[in-house]
Parts: structure tokens; C-alpha cells; sequence
């Protein structure tokens, strides 16, 4: 490894960030660091706990970014009018203003509304999507589930793998009533074959006509009932002659 | 992107005014001055974060909606007795929202996209361009063959895209190895990019680099703790070696530059002894 190998090395590591922790700084601090407003006395503890806090340290040097910023982002006009329009929402802060007793008001009619919904049977994960719920209330469900725990992972093939043509994909279920988008890809990035799918398998089609020895990548996208998507990671593999 | 009115304690006489009027019944106008003001600040960050347009516009509403929300709560924080600018304190406010998006939306959230998350076109681009260092009228001709529909301004805006998400030390590499091309072969040429991570690599030299992310993390923890902190705002973060000089209170340039040198050399070493242990156990 030569020594510019190293420092873009670091420049790769640098892609995912840590979480916020309770000792970060915070925004009036990082901000006043940046700056070089603080005290030697405040100034220590900041560059300690910057030394390695990766979500910090991407704090700095995303002010950096912003700072050096040559070019003005274009910015179209509809995002900015959608943007100048939530202005228009009635602030939250009238609330502040009702009186004691509509208030109270509130209380008892969320109080009541939670204990009757709590009355209804949720479905239960992993039933037959079509058949069970409908696509709103997988939303729900969905909306419910952490995000950040569900990952979409393809089973088979394992990263690298060689497979014969015909040979079963098969990827974990993301619960709830959705579809998945399944992409096969060429070593340069071409998209060669995709497919909505309901369930989790799917038989590589002989007639995909994938070259022995190339390499290629698979790819599953989940599309969730509110309309995002979960995507797994491109899995590698190669394909063998038909045995 | 037009900044406040900064005085003595950093909070300018517009910002106040600013804040003043995002706190009163009728804020709606200070709302669209304020976006008039930030908006390309917010969109800038975003796109940090999100190389899709349609989804660094999300990001960008995502980011807005949490500004506004509870009467502008969030942008009334600011402390205008405080020494910071207002500029760079939204610039703080700003990153956590969209990091908040990124998790919310992806369940982690990652800067710097990678050029493998980039188009096809973009990616062929950037072999031929940064990889292979062909000039953009080159890479036009020889890309025709496949797009027929090619123009030179679409070639143009696809380096452009690609040269955004090199970090400003990659970028500096590339000025570099273009300049000693150049002087290698006596005629302006623009040279490759040999040393760039390859991220349109196979599953083999993905764990390479892998493995030698690895190392390097090893290695860095027996640095010192300074010395750790130079590299990492130098290499993972590109900050110029003026600003460096500036935050870690090392007074001038060339002095941070040769407390850089010294913990490559550091890094280096363990690196090679990691390397040599590994060499023996095997």
C-alpha cells in the first residue's frame, strides 16, 4: 500500500455514520468550534471527543463542504414553491392559545378513541398478504415496524457464488403486503432483466441467455405499501455451464 | 448562497430580524425570505447525502417540514447571544435532519454515495474520464458508438456529476497525477486515476479493499490521539490544511502540514509492522 492508497482508503471509510450520542456536542458548540470562538478550556473536550466521533467529525466537515460550497445547487422552482407553502399550515404554537377546558377536551377524546382501537385485532405478520389485510393496513403495520431493523437480504446465492442457469433466488420476506422488484445486472452496471414478483423465490430463467464465467449482479428492491422501498445489496455471482 | 450581517457576538442584524418575524403571528414572509436565504444551503447538504434527484428533493421538503413544524421551534434555538454565525449553526441543524431522513428512509444513513451507486452512463463515465484519464472529447467520440443520441453537454454533465462525489482530496489527487502525466509524457494529457478506489470492482478486490479498511483502522488506533484527528480531518473529511491549521490551533499551514506528514509516517509504519505480522503468522 502506498501512501495516496492510504489517505483514499480513508476517504472510503468515511461513507457510514455513527450515531448521535449523548455526549456530542451540540449544535451551538460544534458550530462555535468550527469557528474558532471557543476557549482553550471549551476547546479541548470538543477535539478529544471529535478524535473519534465519526458522527461529529461528519459534522465538521459537512460545514466544511457547505462552506466551500463554489456552485449554487440548482434548486427548481416547484421543490421551492412546495417548500414556501408550508408556511401556509396554521402554526402549532395557536394551540397554546385554547382554553384550559378544550384542552382537556382533547385528552379525553384521544384517551377514548386509543382504548376503542386497542378493541380491534391486529392482523398478524406473515399471513397471506392478499388474502388477510388490506394494502392500508399493512401500511400501518408497516409504519410500526422499525426501518432501521428490517434489512432485505438475498439468501441465495451467497456473494460470489457460481450457479447453473435454472438455478433458485431467494431472498428474506419483508413482512406486510408488498411487492419486490428483482434485477439481474451486468458487470457493468446495465440493467439485463427485471421482474415484479409477489413472493420471496424466483427460478433464474434458462432463457436469460447469461454468459458461463461472466460475472453478475442481482438485486432485490421491496416496494413497502406507503410507497418506499427497501433494496438489498448487489449480490455477485457467476454462472456456470448447464451441467 | 448571500450570508447575514455578522457583528461581535455573530448573530447578525438580519438573522434577529429574521427570527423575530419566524416567531410572529404572520410569519409566513420571514418563512420565504428565509428559504430565499438558505433554501440552496438545505439542498446543498441534502445532496450530499443523496445523489437521486427526486430523493435529495425529498430529503430537501423532509428537512423543511422539521423546520417548520411547532412554529419554527427548531430555528427559534438559536442562540443570537452566542458567537456563532446563524448560517453555520443551520448548517448543524441541517445535517441532522437529513441524517434523521437517511435512517428514517434507508435505516443507516451514509455520505459521499459511492460511484457504484452512480447511473451506468455516469459510471462509464468515470472509468473513462477519472479511471482510464481520457479527455471528455475522447470519451464523447468513443461513447457515441453506444449512445447514439450523445451530446458533448451530456458527456460534460456527467463528469461534472462524478467529479461531485470525489472528496476534495481525491480531487486534489486527480490534479496531481493529471500534472505528472502531463510532465511524464512532455503534451497535456489528462492521466488515470490508478490510486482511486475502483468501485466498479469485482467481489475479490471488494474484499481487498475491504481488508486494507480494516488494517487501517487497526493501525489508527495506536496512533495518537492528535495525530488521529489531523488524518482523519485531512483524509476522511478534506478539510484544507488553512482550516486545519485554524481548529487544532496549530498556527499556520505549513506547520499542520508537516504534523500531517509525521502521522502518515506514524500510520505508515503500523501499517507495515500489522502487515509483517500477518505475513509471519501465515
Amino acid at each position: 500500500m502506498d501512501i495516496d492508497k492510504h489517505t483514499d482508503l480513508m476517504a472510503l471509510q468515511s461513507a457510514e455514520l455513527t450515531e448521535r450520542t449523548p455526549f456530542c456536542p451540540d449544535d451551538q458548540e460544534i458550530a462555535e468550534y468550527y469557528e474558532g470562538h471557543l476557549a482553550e478550556l471549551e476547546h479541548q473536550p470538543i477535539e478529544r471527543h471529535l478524535t473519534d466521533c465519526r458522527f461529529c467529525l461528519a459534522r465538521i466537515g459537512m460545514l466544511n463542504r457547505q462552506q466551500d460550497a463554489g456552485s449554487t445547487p440548482r434548486l427548481s422552482e416547484e421543490l421551492l414553491a412546495s417548500a414556501k407553502r408550508l408556511a401556509h399550515k396554521p402554526p402549532a404554537r395557536v394551540l397554546k392559545r385554547v382554553p384550559a377546558w378544550a384542552a382537556a377536551a382533547v385528552v379525553v377524546i384521544s384517551v377514548f378513541m386509543i382504548m376503542n382501537s386497542r378493541q380491534q385485532p391486529l392482523p398478524a405478520l406473515g399471513t397471506d398478504p392478499a388474502e388477510e389485510i388490506s394494502t392500508e393496513e399493512s401500511s400501518s403495520q408497516l409504519r410500526r415496524i422499525d426501518r432501521s431493523v428490517m434489512n432485505l437480504n438475498v439468501l441465495n446465492p451467497a456473494p460470489g457464488e457460481a450457479i447453473s442457469p435454472g438455478s433458485l433466488v431467494r431472498w428474506a420476506e419483508i413482512p406486510g403486503n408488498i411487492h419486490y422488484n428483482v434485477f439481474v445486472l451486468s458487470n457493468a452496471g446495465d440493467v439485463l432483466w427485471t421482474q415484479r414478483l409477489q413472493g420471496t423465490e424466483w427460478n433464474m430463467k434458462e432463457d436469460l441467455q447469461l454468459v458461463a464465467g461472466n460475472e453478475y449482479f442481482l438485486r432485490v428492491e421491496a416496494v413497502l405499501p406507503d410507497g418506499g422501498t427497501l433494496s438489498s445489496k448487489h449480490t455477485a455471482f457467476r454462472v456456470t455451464d448447464r451441467q | 448562497m448571500q450570508d447575514d450581517l455578522t457583528n461581535d457576538n455573530g448573530s447578525g442584524r438580519l438573522t434577529v430580524d429574521l427570527l423575530h418575524r419566524l416567531s410572529s403571528a404572520d410569519a409566513g414572509p420571514a418563512w420565504v425570505e428565509f428559504l430565499d436565504r438558505y433554501s440552496a444551503l438545505i439542498l446543498h447538504t441534502a445532496n450530499q447525502f443523496e445523489y437521486r434527484q427526486d430523493r435529495s428533493s425529498e430529503c430537501f421538503l423532509y428537512v423543511c417540514e422539521q423546520l417548520n413544524e411547532d412554529g419554527f421551534r427548531r430555528l427559534l434555538k438559536f442562540n443570537t447571544k452566542r458567537k456563532a454565525k446563524f448560517k453555520t449553526w443551520l448548517g448543524t441543524v441541517v445535517f441532522n435532519l437529513c441524517v434523521d431522513w437517511h435512517r428514517r428512509e434507508f435505516g443507516r444513513a451514509t455520505l459521499l454515495p459511492a460511484i457504484s451507486a452512480l447511473p451506468a452512463f455516469d459510471r462509464v463515465v468515470y472509468r473513462m474520464v477519472i479511471e482510464q484519464g481520457m479527455n471528455k472529447e475522447v470519451s464523447f467520440q468513443m461513447l457515441r458508438a453506444d449512445f447514439p443520441d450523445l451530446t458533448r453537454e451530456l458527456v460534460e454533465s456527467a463528469v461534472i456529476r462524478v467529479y461531485s462525489l470525489l472528496t476534495p482530496r481525491q480531487r486534489w489527487n486527480v490534479t496531481i497525477r493529471n500534472r505528472r502525466g502531463q510532465l511524464a509524457r512532455g503534451r497535456f494529457s489528462e492521466d488515470s486515476v490508478q490510486h482511486l478506489p475502483d468501485p466498479g470492482t469485482g467481489p475479490e478486490a471488494q474484499a481487498q479493499i475491504q481488508q486494507d479498511i480494516e488494517t487501517l483502522q487497526d493501525a489508527m488506533v495506536f496512533l495518537p490521539a492528535r495525530q488521529r484527528l489531523l488524518l482523519r480531518l485531512r483524509f476522511q473529511e478534506g478539510l484544507s490544511l488553512r482550516k486545519i491549521a485554524e481548529l487544532t490551533q496549530l498556527g499556520d499551514t505549513n506547520r499542520a502540514w508537516r504534523h500531517i506528514q509525521a502521522a502518515l509516517k506514524a500510520l505508515f509504519e503500523q501499517v507495515h509492522e500489522k502487515k509483517s505480522a500477518e505475513t509471519r503468522k501465515n
